[in-house]
This record gives structure tokens, C-alpha cells and sequence, in this order.
């Protein structure tokens, strides 16, 4: 439905984004997630026909609708926008500032489709109030009704949420995923918030250093980054040191044991790479001999997340521990690794 | 009763002495004299309320096109010579009107250098002609649009420049043409500053007395000293001040619901929008059409000033000149002092009373205070003379019946009495800058000062003073060039033989010596430039 192909995007001569590839099925949900500064908005305006690209192209529906030689205005590609602001007219009702993109449609058809996206949207008994009226969730449902309401092909979200209480988003993330689930169109949401991210996204782009990282589920994301960065910015870890071995199969060796890995990983026998470890890979088991100390301990209510020290090497690994196994900083306990996917990085001292 | 009562009684008083005469001017329609309004209804009233409606109404409509155009491209598009025409369009303000107004008269009429040239050239004489009149009723509205716009300009600019950037895109996401885009969407937001600007200017208008006086178009400013001076009836000119004063109250009324629109037409969260680059030629040809009320509205009549003030001064008397100078200037900082330091007052104990449960009706003494400065300066005037006149009468029955003496008119005849006037007149432009220095001092300071050393003395000395400076300093200064400015109040009200800048300039020009009256208008528009500067490198950082 979206493809992007080798796109990227630069102001003037300073570059944004380069040799982004992605791809949104019909009806999925995707999300372009990073810190702010990494040219996620940039690559938004370039899909709407806001910024042309440098080089690549972008395709809606299989239609080019940009790249060296086609760069389609923005009326003509099919997209409704959903503003960081929301940009409702603050002069025109709730109903007029819907109507205000059907304008090539005659008089009474225009009320009538408009009147129909608002009942969609749960605002039917606001038709004829102005946006300053309404709260932050239905300022953002009138401007997606907005935005939908002309049949877009393609619908993106500028930091939909960014405008509402932190109390509100997540809530209001699941409700507005079931609402273009309902609609049944292709979306492109921007944001910096993974649990935003994870509350709306059928696949999550995570974009930093110019780059798209990974595009992929946020199950993969979590268990199976493909770089560091990816590792570090979805959820909590650590890296413990470890050395490549091959003997009928390839696997790391580690202070907490021997890690099979499935092939090679382009890795060569005796490199040295960091192994992520995630919290829920550290199970607390008092029979274990091997003992890690507590150095600080954060209660997370029906868990405790331990940061430990492990005896050699002066490593670090995080636990997530169920909050009745309760011990204080200095305290040693038993632990035990249980990891499913073994994630190898080149150590960095190599 | 405490201190904190006590002051705010002293200022509910001192307010209600402030406001009395607007009360006198209001109240006058109760005692109407039917001889006098049957001639002024039978002979030049229809002419007062036909020239003065059409008098605000051209500016009003002027300002706004001249504004609004000027205001739109200023915060949409980028080109070369940008940062000069904002400083530029803000010139004007700083020349009254009818200094401009008797400088294109020197400029314009029969024997001035543009009709001259035009008779030698193509050898015309008197009757072979036809050029416009520039004493008439659209020479006074073309002169109070070129000063005036800038009230409209500053106030669009800053709505436009709050559109919010997503605006232009959702319309161009629904395939909307820029133009289209500015009639729905930008103009519409705007509508309520651009309202707020022209009712503004049209207040001016309506209160202005030199250039209609000088054009001789009989307007209500004009008519009240008419009705005065020529019919001896300062209540007449009192009932027709109150006339004068709904169609002002019809314009505040206005001023007032465009303002609270246009709160409510601020976008959040907004980024503002980013200027569109022109290309060199187009860019050039937006410079040139931006310049024109500039170059029209300062540049002109400035050079035109300044080559008359060199003549006078190569020639001239300077002695009447430093005089001049010096009556102003006095004036116009005892003025200046007194009405700060009532400002400062108000304001400290309107604060007072907003920290505590109080019954003392603060925000009422703020607005009666605020109402001054709506009014045209002739009709504060005889609301003054009147209250002055009716004073003096009391002190001298009394002085009779105890001391069997007469001192005479005590207070009608003194400088007192003008700057009295000129509180009625500025105080609200005081207040506005003492109110939001204070509002930037947090009230918890307040809160610690007094819980470190319990004296409302020490905390205004100590606290409030040092960090209310630059609003003391900028209320000081604005008060004073209004004063310096002034018209028709200090006309009124002087002192006999005491002249002033304004009064000199607007005299001399009204004999005809346009080149003796140079030299105190140029003056008056260099001092002028002082808060215009201020104002423009405020609204810069502001906006750009």
C-alpha cells in the first residue's frame, strides 16, 4: 500500500534521512518511532507531498507519487494529515471544518458525508460547536474526522497524541487505533513515545542516526533488535561480554553459561560480542549457584526490577523479579539465564 | 482600618476625583438647553455627525486595508529589505497627524513646490487645472491613514504570525489555492485583531482636533470648540462631547468583543509559520509596494520638516524655540512623574487587595481609570473646565463668607489644572504598564518579603520598585511623548501666554508659517521616535 524505496530526505544540503526502505500492507497500522530530531516528522511531510526527496521513491497504492522526476502536490496523493495541533479552523463549527475538505463536493453531499465521518467518530451531538469547546480527545476525533472524511487512501498522524494529557494517551491511543481499524485505512502514525507506539502500531520503524534502524512487530523489536541502538531504545537491557565459538554448532560463551546461537551471525570463532540481556532473561532461582549481588532495586508493585552484579568481570545484568522475592541492596541471591533469543552485537572494543 | 484599606480608600477617592469629569460631561445631558441644540440640530449638527462618521470610517476602512496587506506579507514571505520595512512601517506612529497634516499642505497647496512645478512646466495658470484638495474631508482622511495604520498593522501581524503552520496545509491537502486559503482560513482568523486595530484608529480619528481644525472641517471636536469658544456654552460643548463620546463607546464596545474573539481564535501548541522566500525581482516589487506607506507616511514629510527646520534655524529666532523646549519638556516630565507615581499606586493596591479577601471594588477604580484615554482630549478638557470653574466658584463663596476675600480663578488659570487633564487623559496608559510589571512580579514574593519583614513599605521600596523598573521606565516615557503630543487638552487648558511644542506648531501652521512651525514639530517627532523604537524592537523579537 505504502512503499518507500531507497527515499532519502534532505534540507538543502544537510541530510535527514538516507536510504530509507519501507512497507505498509492495506489496513495495517505502521509507526515511525526515535528521539526527537531524527527526521521522523521530515519523512511524514515527504509522504504528504510536503518536502520532496532527495532521491528513492515513495509509492501510494502502487502509484509513484514521488521521486527524480514525479513529485505530485499534496491535493493530489491521497493522504489526510491528522496535525500535531490537530489545525482545526477555530473560527469554522466542528461540522464546517469537516466540510472544508469536501469542497469539490456539491453542497448537500458535503454536509451529508461530513455529518456521517463525526457520527463515525462519536462527535454527533457536536456538529455545530467549535473546536475550543471540545476537549483535547475529541479536538484530535473531529481532526481525524477531518482527515478521513475526503477517502484518503493513506492517513498520517503527526504525534497524535502529543497534544493530551500523559494520564489520557495511552487510553486514547487504543481507542483511536480501534477507530481506524474500523475505518479500515492504511496509517503512518509519527511518534516518540513507544508505549504510544506499541498501543497503535501492526509494525514500528525505529529511526535514528538518519537511518530506519528496523522495521518490524514490536515483538520483534524487543526480542530480536537487529542493532544496539534498537536494543537500548525498546525497553530495558544490558550487555554482558562474551566470545564466539564454533563446535558442531555455533555458540557464546558467557560468565551465566553457554548461549547456542542458530548460525553463524557473520561473526567469526573467538570475536567478541556483547550478549543482550533483557530483565525477564534473569529468573530468580534460589537453588542457583550462581549469586548475584543487589545494587539497586526499583519496586514496580507485582515485580521488583534488581539491578545485579555479577561476580566476575565486574558485569551488570537487570532482573525482573516477582516483588515476593524481596531483598535489599547488598543482599546476594540466586539467579538463572533463560534466554529464548540469543542477540549478539560486535563488542565495541574490538 | 489597616494600611492596606486605608491606601486603597486614598486610591478609590483619588480615582473618583480622576474620573469626576467624565461624570460632569456625561451628566450634562440633563440639563439641556433647547435654544441652543434647536440651532445646532437646525444648522451644522447633521455636518458634524456626517463628517465625523465619515471621517472614522475612511481611516477605519484605510488602516485596514493598509494594515492588513502590510502585516500579511511581513509574516508570509521573505525578502531582500525585510528588516528595515519593519522598522520602517512603525515610523509613523510617531508623527501626529496634523503635523503631517499641515506638511502636505506646504507640499500640496497652490504654491507649493509640486503645484508650482506642474504651472511652470506646462505653463498653466490658477483656472487651467484641477488638483486635489488636500483641506477637505479626504485630505484629512488620506493624512490620519498614513499615521494611523500601523494600530491595525501591529495587531494583524501578531495574529497572523499565531496561525498555526498545520493551517496552510490542511488547505493545501484539500487542494486550495493560497488565495482561497487567505479568504477562508487567514483572513477570517485575523478579522477580530484587524477589528481591535481599526476601531483603534478610528477612536484617533475621532478625538483628533489639529488636522480637522486646520483643514477646517467642521467635525464634533471641531463643534465642541466651536459651541465654546464661538457660542460661549460649555454645557452645549458638553452635550455634544457626550454625543461624541457614544460613537466612541460604540468603537470600545467594538474593541473590546474583537479582543476577546481574537483570544479565542489562538491556535495552541501552534508553530508558527515559516516565510515563503521570494525571488529576487518579486521580492523587490513586495519591498517597493510595503515602502509606499512609509515612505508616505514618514519619510516625506520627515525630509520635508527637516528642510524647513534648517531654514528657520539658518534665519529663524532660536530664543522662543528654547523656551519652547523648555515649557515641554518640564511639563511633560512633572506630568509624566505625578501620573506614574498615581500608577503605581493603583496598581499596588489593587495588589494588595487581590492577595486577601477585600471589598474594595479594585478592578472597578482600574476600569473608570482606563476610560480616559478612549475619550478625545477636547472633551476631557471641558469636563476639567467645568469641574475646575465649578471648584473655584466654591473656594471663593467660601473664602467670602469667612475672610471676605476673593482669590480669583486659582485653579482654572493654573498648570495644575492641565496636568489634571492630562491624568484623566494617560493614566490608563501608566496602569497598563505598572499592571503587568507587577503581574511579572510572582505573588509568592510578595508572600516571603512579608513574612521576612512585615512592612507594605519595605516590600514596594525594597522589592517591587527594583523590579518593576523597566515597566516604571516605559510608563514614564510613553506618558511623557503623549503628553509632548497632546493637542486640543493643553490648547484648552493652559495657562495664558504658557505655550507648549504641539500648541506652537500647530499654531504658527495654522497662520501659515509652515517653516516657523518646523522646528517645534520636528522635535515633537523625535521624541516621538523614542517609544516607537522601544515598541518595534519588542514586537521583533516578538514575531520574527
Amino acid at each position: 500500500m505504502l512503499t518507500l524505496e531507497h527515499l532519502s530526505l534532505a534540507y538543502g544540503t544537510i541530510e535527514v534521512l538516507k536510504q530509507v526502505d519501507l512497507q505498509l500492507e492495506t489496513g495495517e497500522i505502521g509507526c515511525i518511532l526515535g528521539p526527537s530530531g531524527c527526521g521522523k516528522t521530515t519523512l511524514l511531510q515527504a509522504i504528504a507531498g510536503f518536502h520532496p526527496a532527495q532521491s528513492g521513491r515513495i509509492l501510494i497504492d502502487r502509484v509513484c507519487v514521488n521521486d527524480t522526476q514525479t513529485n505530485l502536490a499534496p491535493d493530489a496523493r491521497g493522504v489526510g494529515v491528522v496535525f500535531q495541533d490537530f489545525a482545526l479552523f477555530p473560527h469554522m463549527s466542528v461540522l464546517k471544518n469537516v466540510e472544508y475538505g469536501l469542497h469539490k463536493l456539491p453542497k448537500a453531499q458535503r454536509t451529508q458525508v461530513a455529518t456521517e465521518h463525526l457520527l463515525l467518530v462519536g462527535l454527533e451531538d457536536y456538529l455545530h460547536v467549535y473546536p475550543h469547546e471540545l476537549s483535547g480527545g475529541q479536538q484530535q476525533r473531529a481532526a481525524i474526522a477531518r482527515a478521513v472524511a475526503p477517502k484518503p487512501r493513506l492517513l498520517l498522524l503527526d504525534e497524535p497524541f502529543s497534544s493530551l494529557d500523559p494520564q489520557l494517551r495511552e487510553r486514547v491511543a487504543v481507542d483511536v487505533r480501534a477507530l481506524i481499524k474500523r475505518l479500515g485505512i492504511t496509517s503512518l502514525l509519527v511518534t516518540h513515545d513507544q508505549n504510544e507506539a506499541f498501543a497503535m502500531a501492526d509494525k514500528i520503524g525505529i529511526f535514528a542516526e538518519h537511518k530506519c534502524q528496523q522495521w518490524d512487530s514490536a515483538y520483534a523489536l524487543y526480542h530480536q533488535p537487529s542493532t544496539r541502538f534498537v536494543a537500548n531504545f525498546i525497553g530495558e537491557s544490558t550487555f554482558i561480554s562474551g566470545e564466539v565459538m564454533h563446535q558442531d554448532q555455533w555458540y557464546v560463551n558467557t560468565q551465566l553459561g553457554r548461549l547456542a546461537l542458530t548460525h553463524s551471525h557473520n561473526f567469526v570463532e573467538n570475536q567478541r560480542v556483547d550478549v543482550l540481556v533483557r530483565p525477564d532473561d534473569i529468573l530468580h532461582q534460589d537453588s542457583s549457584p550462581l549469586k548475584a549481588t543487589v545494587t539497586d532495586r526499583r519496586f514496580r508493585g507485582a515485580h521488583i526490577l534488581y539491578r545485579l552484579n555479577l561476580p566476575n568481570f565486574n558485569e551488570e545484568v537487570l532482573c525482573l523479579a516477582p516483588s515476593h522475592h524481596n531483598h535489599q541492596i547488598g543482599e546476594s541471591f540466586g539467579i538463572r539465564l533463560s534466554i529464548e533469543h540469543v542477540i549478539c552485537f560486535a563488542s565495541d572494543n574490538n | 482600618m489597616n494600611a492596606r484599606t486605608g491606601l486603597a480608600t486614598a486610591v478609590c477617592l483619588l480615582a473618583a476625583v480622576v474620573v469626576m469629569p467624565l461624570i460632569i460631561v456625561a451628566a450634562s445631558v440633563f440639563s439641556i438647553d433647547t435654544q441652543l441644540w434647536t440651532h445646532l440640530l437646525d444648522t451644522v449638527f447633521t455636518e458634524y455627525v456626517f463628517n465625523s462618521l465619515v471621517l472614522a470610517g475612511g481611516v477605519g476602512l484605510g488602516a485596514i486595508v493598509i494594515g492588513t496587506y502590510l502585516a500579511y506579507i511581513m509574516v508570509n514571505y521573505r525578502f531582500w529589505g525585510k528588516g528595515v520595512l519593519s522598522w520602517l512601517l512603525m515610523l509613523p506612529l510617531a508623527m501626529p497627524a496634523y503635523i503631517i497634516a499641515y506638511t502636505y499642505t506646504g507640499l500640496l497647496d497652490f504654491s507649493g513646490p509640486i503645484q508650482t512645478a506642474l504651472r511652470e512646466t506646462f505653463g498653466w495658470s490658477r483656472n487651467d487645472y484641477w488638483f486635489w484638495d488636500i483641506r477637505s474631508l479626504s485630505g484629512a482622511i488620506v493624512m490620519m491613514i498614513l499615521v494611523l495604520y500601523p494600530y491595525v498593522y501591529i495587531l494583524a501581524r501578531s495574529a497572523f504570525a499565531e496561525q498555526s503552520y498545520s493551517f496552510n496545509k490542511v488547505s493545501e491537502l484539500a487542494g486550495y489555492t493560497r488565495l482561497q486559503h487567505i479568504k477562508h482560513v487567514s483572513l477570517p482568523l485575523a478579522r477580530p485583531a484587524i477589528l481591535t486595530g481599526a476601531s483603534l484608529a478610528m477612536m484617533e480619528a475621532l478625538a483628533d482636533y489639529g488636522t480637522v481644525a486646520y483643514f477646517g472641517i467642521s467635525t464634533f471636536s471641531t463643534g465642541i470648540f466651536r459651541t465654546w469658544f464661538g457660542m460661549g456654552s460649555l454645557q452645549g460643548a458638553a452635550q455634544l462631547s457626550t454625543v461624541l463620546c457614544v460613537f466612541v463607546l460604540v468603537l470600545l464596545v467594538l474593541e473590546k468583543h474583537s479582543r476577546k474573539d481574537a483570544a479565542r481564535y489562538q491556535s495552541r501548541q501552534a508553530k508558527s509559520i515559516s516565510p515563503v522566500k521570494l525571488p529576487g525581482v518579486i521580492g523587490l516589487g513586495v519591498f517597493a509596494l510595503c515602502l509606499i506607506p512609509a515612505i508616505f507616511g514618514f519619510i516625506i514629510p520627515f525630509i520635508q520638516l527637516a528642510i524647513w527646520s534648517i531654514e528657520y534655524a539658518t534665519v529663524g529666532d532660536l530664543g522662543d524655540f528654547i523656551t519652547l523646549i523648555q515649557n515641554s519638556l518640564s511639563l511633560a516630565a512633572l506630568g509624566a512623574g505625578i501620573i506614574v507615581l498615581f500608577a503605581v499606586v493603583v496598581s499596588y493596591s489593587k495588589r494588595l487587595n487581590e492577595q486577601q479577601p477585600s471589598k474594595m471594588p479594585m478592578k472597578t477604580v482600574e476600569q473608570a481609570l482606563s476610560l480616559g484615554y478612549a475619550l478625545p482630549g477636547i472633551v476631557i478638557a471641558v469636563g476639567v473646565l467645568i469641574l475646575a470653574g465649578w471648584t473655584d466658584r466654591q473656594i471663593n463663596q467660601f473664602t467670602q463668607a469667612w475672610f471676605d476675600y476673593r482669590p480669583g480663578l486659582i485653579i482654572s488659570g493654573g498648570m495644575m489644572i492641565l496636568i489634571f487633564a492630562y491624568a484623566v487623559r494617560f493614566i490608563s496608559v501608566a496602569l497598563q504598564n505598572t499592571e503587568t510589571g507587577f503581574m511579572r512580579v510572582p505573588q509568592k514574593l510578595d508572600q516571603a518579603a512579608l513574612s521576612l519583614s512585615p512592612s507594605y513599605k519595605r516590600l514596594l521600596g525594597k522589592i517591587q520598585i527594583p523590579l518593576l523598573s523597566a515597566s516604571l521606565i516605559s510608563a514614564t516615557l510613553l506618558v511623557f511623548v503623549d503628553i509632548l503630543k497632546e493637542l486640543p487638552a493643553t490648547l484648552v487648558l493652559r495657562p495664558f501666554n504658557f505655550n507648549t511644542l504641539a500648541v506652537r506648531a500647530y499654531e504658527l501652521a495654522s497662520d501659515e508659517r509652515l517653516i516657523d512651525a518646523a522646528l517645534p514639530a520636528i522635535t515633537i517627532v523625535l521624541v516621538g521616535l523614542i517609544p516607537v523604537v522601544l515598541l518595534t524592537r519588542q514586537l521583533n523579537k516578538a514575531n520574527v
